[in-house]
């Protein structure tokens, strides 16, 4: 489980996070949505603790992502917005890496390669360096290696960036069973269809404030519209 | 010209609001960055100011020395920046996304060859200019010249640094035309070919050189085998003498040599855009097109063998000093450098019996032993600025991968130091125990400068690693802009400055005993002080940078 409390975050003078609090409890796919520059991404740092917060606490499965920071990286998986990998090794190298890293034994790591190597089909690439790689690969490796170790808490920023339909597809149905196999997810985006097709609960952020949070029942209602969540989105976030 | 000048004025403007974030920035950089460039320049003021006075001294023979050593001089620039200028416009024309980015807009190709032109001459010339500029002053203040003398110098050179661009970029096009798919096998070739021009120039100084370099035979010798550096069809020859027509008072001579550069640079600017109109576009588009593809085998032989000799480290350091060799070896870019600058010193200290080294009296015995030390740490200080700073940086955008990992960041950054070291210290160890056996040092002496060189090569890497953790530049995937960053400049000064306090205290008392000026008592004493002096240096050189940069690291945002 993901759980924040009263997380703030200040770049000098501005706050690029203010007062968030939050919890998702395991086997949840929360969807955090947000014009640019809401806080989004940064909020995400902070709950992997790529940022160190100017005040609050997050806790991944009960630990202290600051102080028991190792405990709490062993349970979790990020996949970044922009999918740096490491030009000169191949992509089997680097998800060898990943899983040797996260102690994995060596025919464990290779089986779940297997496994990942079918799912994403990454066959035709996987033995070639990095630099060759469009953006769509590197994605689709970058999603392998996070599911690599079996994490418990999964935190994505933008993940359909660069994934075909099908990729795109196989992705979402992958989520909905990881959420099934009590996975805490935690899923930044602009794509409102995951939302509509797959999350429990959907939050807002405008100006680093959450201004909406619930189940898309609970949206539509505060915002007063149909069943469109662009509409709600746009209602909200306007009105904010 | 409207399109060029378009691109220069926002280059111009990018520049601006470069300088003026760098000039609002802290003070304290500020401070340290000019001050550090000033010490530069005056160090490099008192090396040419020092080597004119000493071929002053030549009184009658001085013009003729001078006339040698200032084409010899140029020549040697003519190649290095030639050679700098095709990797960088080609790496600046066929690799840049800026230039992909230019070939989407309404833009002559030939506009966007010749602003990357001169993008690519800025970058690469500005070491020549500061260069240049010291030893114009220094000879003004040693020998008598004429106030036109700094006019035609600084003239010359500028054309000179164009003149080496044009070459740069029309050798860059060349290849580019010629071997368009294989970027390896280019840099094979331009490493070969600089290589085989080398030993066709030193075959027959080996082959016909006589029993003493230093009688007058031998000096005739070396001077006949730099003669060609007098030819009258080189450019270098025309900056060199065009300078030293202008300082003894020649204002023909110097106008002349001056138009003639120029005149060559307008009709070399004439050809670069001619090729550029009807090679740019189809060679980048033939580059764009090219498959650069090949399969590596996962847990091949390279990991096993990294993976046996690395055996002593702790599981998880093994695994990400592996990554880095792996990195590293597979980078043309990096290990072609690394080996063009040992390969370099390595053909010096082969060569050297055959220069009679082992005849020589033992103050230049050892000398020469103390100096090839000097020259591998100085290499050594280059190439840790060069590749091993940059490394935590490089590692920025990666950070998700390495720095979320169930373990301490600082592991990283050791992982980096051990690579490092374990790197260094084969090749520069290796380079002191062949140039120690082939000039016939005694055993002791060997093991005194693997010892050195051991502590330098710590020194070093962690004066590297740390400073490199201290001051991260994490937004670029570039190296060269980040060893040219605050940090990278602070590095390879703290780098040079550690060098002179490591060695001086071990050289002085070797070169003592070597030339039989110090008893084995007093010697015994002496080395005992130096080396520890030594290792304690290069510790606190290694600890302190290493601690800083690892609380640093640790505590860095992402």
């Amino acid at each position: 489980m993901i759980k924040v409390e009263g997380l703030v975050k200040r770049f000098g003078e501005m706050t690029a996070v203010n007062n968030l609090n939050l919890e998702i409890p395991p086997g949840e796919l929360f969807v955090f949505l947000g014009p640019n520059g809401a806080g989004k991404t940064t909020t995400i740092k902070l709950i992997v603790g790529l940022l160190r917060p100017s005040a609050g606490r997050v806790f991944l499965c009960g630990y202290d992502v600051q102080k028991q920071y190792i405990e709490a990286r062993a349970l979790l998986s990020y996949v970044p917005d922009q999918p740096f990998l490491y030009d000169k090794l191949t992509g089997r190298e680097f998800l060898q890496f990943v899983g040797a890293m996260y102690g994995m034994d060596r025919r464990g790591t290779d089986e779940r390669i297997a496994y990942l190597t079918d799912l994403f089909e990454l066959s035709g690439f996987l033995d070639d360096l990095g630099q060759t790689y469009s953006h769509g690969m590197k994605q689709r490796v970058v999603i392998s290696a996070a599911l690599l170790h079996n994490p418990r808490v999964l935190v994505i920023d933008e993940p359909m960036v660069g994934l075909d339909p099908k990729g795109a597809n196989t992705f979402k149905a992958v989520l909905r069973e990881l959420a099934r196999q009590q996975v805490t997810i935690f899923v930044s985006t602009h794509t409102l269809d995951i939302a509509e097709e797959a999350a429990d609960r959907v939050g807002i952020i405008r100006d680093g404030s959450l201004i909406a949070l619930g189940t898309l029942d609970q949206i539509y209602s505060a915002a007063r519209t149909d069943r469109r969540l662009e509409q709600a989105f746009l209602r909200l976030t306007e009105e904010a | 010209m409207g399109e060029l000048l378009t691109l220069t004025r926002v280059r111009a403007r990018m520049l601006r609001y470069a300088a003026l974030e760098f000039l609002s920035g802290s003070k304290l950089r500020l401070a340290v960055v000019f001050g550090l460039l000033a010490i530069f320049w005056l160090l490099m003021f008192g090396m040419f100011l020092d080597a004119f006075h000493f071929l002053r001294t030549f009184k009658a023979i001085a013009d003729i020395v001078l006339d040698y050593v200032f084409a010899f001089f140029f020549v040697s620039l003519l190649v290095m920046m030639t050679i700098s200028n095709v990797i960088i416009e080609y790496a600046s024309l066929y690799r840049s996304e800026e230039t992909s980015f230019l070939f989407t807009l309404p833009v002559h190709a030939e506009n966007t060859f010749a602003y990357r032109g001169v993008d690519s001459m800025v970058f690469s010339s500005w070491g020549m200019a500061t260069l240049v500029v010291p030893m114009i002053v220094a000879y003004g203040l040693t020998f008598p010249v004429p106030f036109y003398f700094y006019l035609f110098g600084l003239a010359l050179a500028f054309l000179f640094i164009v003149f080496a661009t044009e070459l740069g970029a029309i050798l860059a096009l060349a290849v580019a035309l010629l071997m368009p798919r294989r970027r390896n096998v280019m840099l094979a070739t331009l490493g070969a070919a600089a290589l085989a021009v080398l030993a066709a120039w030193l075959l027959p100084l080996w082959l016909h050189r006589p029993a003493d370099l230093f009688s007058e035979a031998g000096i005739k010798s070396i001077i006949d085998r730099i003669a060609f550096c007098q030819h009258w069809a080189l450019p270098s020859h025309w900056v060199s003498n065009g300078m030293l027509s202008a300082a003894r008072g020649d204002l023909q001579a110097a106008g002349f040599l001056t138009l003639t550069l120029l005149s060559n640079v307008l009709f070399m600017g004439i050809i670069a855009h001619r090729f550029a109109l009807y090679t740019y576009r189809p060679t980048w588009e033939t580059i764009q097109g090219a498959s650069a593809k090949r399969r590596y085998l996962a847990r091949g032989r390279l990991d096993s063998t990294l993976n046996t000799g690395l055996a002593f480290l702790p599981f998880r350091l093994r695994l990400l000093v592996t990554k880095d060799m792996k990195t590293f070896l597979r980078d043309p870019a990096q290990w072609s450098q690394f080996l063009l600058f040992f390969g370099l010193l390595a053909l010096y200290v082969v060569n050297l019996p055959h220069f009679g080294v082992g005849n020589l009296p033992a103050y230049w015995h050892s000398l020469i032993a103390n100096l090839n030390l000097g020259a591998t740490c100085l290499t050594l200080a280059t190439l840790t600025s060069r590749f091993i700073f940059p490394q935590l940086s490089l590692e920025g955008r990666r950070i998700w991968i390495t720095g979320l990992l169930p373990m301490q960041r600082t592991l990283i950054l050791w992982g980096k130091f051990l690579f490092a070291v374990v790197g260094t210290f084969v090749v520069s160890g290796g380079l002191i125990t062949l140039s120690d056996l082939l000039i016939g040092l005694p055993a002791w002496a060997l093991v005194v400068h693997l010892v050195v060189v051991a502590c330098v090569c710590c020194g070093l890497n962690g004066l590297a690693v740390g400073l490199g953790a201290l001051y991260p530049r994490t937004g670029t995937d570039n190296p060269s802009k980040i060893v040219s960053s605050f940090g990278g400049t602070l590095n390879l000064m703290c780098s040079i400055c550690f060098l002179v306090v490591a060695l001086v205290p071990v050289v002085v008392p070797l070169h003592l005993r070597m030339v039989g000026s110090l008893d084995a008592a007093k010697f015994a004493l002496s080395l005992g002080l130096a080396l520890t002096a030594v290792i304690t240096i290069s510790a606190v050189a290694c600890v302190v940078p290493m601690l800083a940069g690892a609380r640093a690291f640790t505590r860095m945002e992402f």
